[in-house]
């Protein structure tokens, strides 16, 4: 029973931590284009992830345990070396995903154990995070060409319609990410009503604590898109990670979106992006789960 | 409860708004300008009065410019097109103030044109095409401003191809001011010289900054819209 509540305590510490680091993904093209307040975008975003999580976050319950025991002690060790990495990764400025991370991770464990894990379950998971990122960039792309050829009569009424849809979209970004990445945290906590009230206030502490500086210079630097671009971006994104989540799948949510404010860079016909920085996003994406698998091989 | 403050935010375009709120600065830079026009038409009348409205104007268009600065930073406009609306406000303001400075320029010369006892005559000419300029450029700031309030693309387009034919006639009306002041330059005093060839070249900065608004405007318009 000790092992179950020090899980649950390093649930809501992860909880808070991604809260803190994915609303500026979710909600920081409206605050930042000054659609919606500060604080408003808050309670967008949390409300969001909130509502992801308990309406959808049961989609991906009994996912991990495809891939690892039904252990509390592996459990903690996940939840452990996830905390470990992300805090190391947040100090670092270095992108973690830590739906990867914690994917890699169980994988590690169960190599080192001899669990058997369900291979084609691994592999889809796996072929999952080569598509989605490839998808994100081709759809992005293409609907922001298409978008960007419509002529557009009324400017202001477009603007108004994009305002509007700009803030269903950043709650419905955040309601996926809920569903995807705090439905899959909620698993090793066995999606107990007590797990999932934890979580949720530990959402709102993260976004109301940790998701400062993250949000302005987000929305400030990143999301600097116009309205249709950011649309555009998250729409894609959103509706990935959505995807994956009805087939279990757990999809990192920075994934898609980096993935689709690239695609949105590369449609501009005068291009002029830094790729750079990426790349080094997108080594992340590889390293992260093989890193996380490594250690957690050799933790356990 | 529906939240007022919310679909307020949601409905009203601040772009729009701020934008609408830039017809402050229409007035004042055409009443400057028709000023302008009257000391050129008639450089020997009293100056003092109308050296005093424009300068009133030029108080009033910097205050214009601090309210609008501050509307613009503390939350009407998003951090994408908040240097946009910033170079536009400042362009608005460089309209007034050139008038002004044309105004002061005027006064200037002409006490130091009568202490002198110079004669008004070779300037006279050169002042008549600083009138066509100066009603070039009220035509201009009469478009600028219904670029303001329009919503269609393509008008916007229309209305800033014909401020870019202005800004070209004016070029062109400035290009013939400058060869005939060279070709006048040795029976003229320095101080003539000067005086013209300032002028002339701040007349043409007042139609150049229309263009740039005129720019500022669709690219903002492009910018919400796409």
């Amino acid at each position: 029973m000790i092992l179950y509540y020090i899980s649950i305590f390093f649930i809501a510490l992860l909880s808070m931590i991604v809260s803190g680091n994915n609303l500026s993904a979710a909600v920081g093209t409206v605050v930042g284009s000054r659609i919606v307040s500060r604080w408003f975008g808050l309670l967008l975003g949390a409300g969001g992830f909130s509502l992801g999580l308990l309406i959808e976050g049961r989609f991906l319950s009994n996912s991990i345990f495809r891939i690892m025991p039904d252990v509390p002690y592996y459990i903690l060790v996940v939840l452990f070396i996830s905390f470990i990495l992300f805090a190391l990764a947040t100090f670092f400025r270095v992108p973690l995903s830590l739906t990867m991370a914690i994917v890699g991770i169980s994988i590690g464990i169960s190599l080192r154990v001899g669990f058997s894990m369900d291979l084609s379950y691994v592999y889809f998971v796996i072929s999952a995070w080569v598509l989605a990122p490839v998808l994100s960039i081709f759809f992005s792309f293409y609907l922001n060409r298409k978008v960007s050829s419509i002529n557009v009569n009324n400017a202001w009424k477009a603007a108004r319609i994009y305002k509007i849809l700009l803030v269903i979209i950043s709650f419905l970004t955040a309601f996926t990410l809920g569903a995807n990445t705090f439905g899959l945290l909620a698993s090793l906590g066995h999606d107990s009503l007590f797990t999932l009230g934890i979580m949720i206030v530990s959402i709102f502490i993260g976004a109301i604590f940790l998701s400062g500086g993250v949000i302005k210079r987000v929305s400030q630097d990143i999301y600097g898109m116009r309205y249709a671009n950011a649309f555009i971006s998250l729409l894609v994104s959103s509706a990935l990670v959505e995807a994956a989540t009805f087939f279990s799948l757990p999809l990192s949510n920075t994934q898609t979106l980096t993935s689709s404010v690239f695609g949105s860079g590369l449609s501009y016909n005068t291009k002029a992006m830094i790729s750079r920085p990426f790349f080094q996003v997108v080594a992340m994406w590889i390293i992260s789960p093989l890193f996380g698998m490594l250690v957690g091989f050799l933790l356990v | 409860m529906v939240n007022y403050h919310f679909l307020k935010k949601i409905m009203v375009i601040g772009e729009r708004q701020s934008l609408l709120s830039m017809q402050s600065y229409m007035n004042l830079a055409i009443e400057n300008s028709s000023i302008l026009i009257s000391v050129f038409q008639k450089p020997e009348d009293p100056l003092e009065d109308m050296v005093s409205k424009v300068s009133e104007n030029e108080k009033k268009a910097d205050d214009i410019t601090l309210e609008l600065k501050r509307n613009v930073t503390s939350g009407a406009i998003g951090s994408t097109l908040m240097d946009n609306f910033l170079n536009l406000i400042e362009k608005f303001d460089d309209i007034i103030d050139r008038t002004y400075w044309i105004s002061r320029e005027m006064t200037r010369t002409k006490d130091s044109l009568i202490a002198n006892s110079f004669h008004m005559e070779p300037v006279s000419n050169f002042y008549a095409n600083f009138c066509v300029i100066l009603e070039k450029n009220i035509e201009a700031v009469k478009m600028v401003d219904r670029m303001l309030q329009v919503s269609d693309v393509s008008e916007a387009k229309q209305i800033r191809k014909e401020i870019e034919k202005l800004e070209e006639e004016v070029d062109e009306i400035k290009d013939g001011i400058i060869d005939r002041l060279y070709r006048i330059s040795e029976s003229i005093s320095y101080l003539t010289f000067n005086h013209i060839n300032s002028v002339v070249h701040t007349l043409d900065d007042l139609l150049d900054d229309c263009e740039d608004i005129s720019d500022l405007i669709l690219n903002t318009m492009m910018s919400v819209s796409r």
